[in-house]
């Protein structure tokens, strides 16, 4: 199967799947997904895996209406992980870092796919919720890239992908 | 807070030996392999061979690649020149170096030397320029930020797939007023990147990966280990 046919297939976790994802597997999609390009190899990412029992200690840290679509990831997806990336104190460094490890997290949102696994991708920021980091134990030199949501799809359940246009112009 | 007790930088140069026991969780193992050898494959390529490239064919992997990404954002404040034609390239070339040209270091360069630069720009088959649109705050912002990554990333590998290799410029002249205003951006557009196009010859070596064990923390108790379904 081709890559193309692969991103094809690419989707938000989903809800209803009562199959598990564990770390394992996510351990091993993230051990590919390391190759993804970054400035002096400096490998500017950290995982935090969030374990079942620790949901909701997390979610309480959530406002229920501001947050709702967040909130639900933490509460149900089949696996939760926390992608952080180091702040340096060199903009256009922390801009390179910033930019490599959402390469990191688009690599697991294919692999994921190639498995037949959905992930859903949210970027919190740190001024709208202190408290959560807090709860994510997030150090103050680094920064949210992703809290993702995964879950296998299933065969009952078809998502409709709005279709995203971009303006591509061609010189 | 537990952390998994693995050796402290523990570099794994061939992850593909040390993780082949964990493969075989899914029917799908054959796409991953394949998705999997594209990412490990992909190398930064400065040099490029001469050969010309469509742009229609670019822009039909960005548009791919624009619907791969899931993040939330708003994909009509992204925007993407593709400069392929020789007078495309030839007027983001002129920007490119007017840009480098009136900007600190290079200002004090001899002129062979610019001279020497932009025939190397001009030898370019295909320039991207990676654009957005400011919005109204921080948070939006840096999540186009992210998304654009995300994009260009998707756009990358499948590029690969079809043996271009590109490099990203993120050098200080993309925000030069010299260059943003050469290629007609808005006064309300920022240039987030150039990407550097075409097919490669000779593919560099691939530098070792940390294994993301090494990088690693659970909040809250290990989940079991079962779970294989």
């Amino acid at each position: 199967m081709s890559l193309q046919t692969t991103m094809e297939q690419i989707r938000e976790y989903d809800r209803f799947s009562a199959r598990p994802v564990t770390e394992e597997q996510v351990l091993s999609l993230l051990d590919e997904a390391v190759w993804a390009p970054n400035h002096h190899m400096r490998e500017p990412w950290r995982f935090i895996w969030i374990a079942k029992d620790y949901r909701d200690k997390l979610g309480e840290t959530l406002a229920k209406n501001e947050q709702s679509q967040l909130l639900a990831l933490i509460q149900e997806a089949a696996a939760c992980l926390i992608v952080a990336a180091p702040v340096p104190s060199d903009e256009r460094e922390a801009k390179d870092d910033f930019a490599a490890a959402c390469c990191l997290v688009q690599n697991l949102q294919i692999l994921a796919a190639a498995s037949g696994i959905g992930m859903s991708w949210h970027l919190p920021m740190r001024f709208e919720n202190e408290t959560f980091c807090s709860a994510t134990e997030l150090q103050p030199n680094e920064r949210f890239v992703g809290v993702l949501g995964f879950g296998y799809f299933e065969d009952h359940w078809t998502s409709k992908l709005e279709k995203r246009s971009v303006r591509i112009d061609i010189w | 807070m537990n952390r998994l007790t693995t050796p402290a930088h523990r570099i794994v140069e061939d992850a593909s030996s040390a993780h082949s026991e964990q493969a075989s969780f899914s029917s799908t193992t054959e796409a991953v392999q394949e998705v999997a050898r594209i990412i490990r494959e992909r190398r930064t390529i400065r040099s490029f061979a001469k050969r010309a490239i469509s742009g229609k064919e670019l822009a039909n992997l960005l548009d791919l690649a624009a619907q791969s990404v899931l993040l939330e954002h708003e994909p009509e404040a992204l925007r993407f020149i593709i400069c392929a034609s020789e007078q495309g390239k030839r007027k983001a070339g002129a920007a490119i170096m007017d840009a480098y040209s009136s900007q600190g270091l290079y200002r004090w360069m001899p002129g062979k030397f610019i001279q020497a630069m932009a025939e190397r720009v001009a030898k370019i088959p295909a320039i991207v320029a990676v654009i957005r649109r400011e919005l109204a705050d921080d948070a939006s912002n840096d999540r186009q930020l992210a998304a654009a990554s995300a994009i260009v990333h998707s756009f990358t590998l499948l590029a690969w797939e079809r043996k271009l290799g590109l490099v990203w410029n993120t050098e200080p002249i993309v925000e030069h007023a010299a260059l943003t205003t050469g290629i007609g951006l808005a006064a309300d557009e920022r240039l987030i990147c150039l990407l550097y196009i075409g097919e490669f010859d000779k593919m560099p070596k691939s530098k070792r990966r940390t294994a993301a064990q090494e990088k690693w923390t659970v909040l809250g108790k290990q989940q079991d280990k079962e779970g294989h379904a």
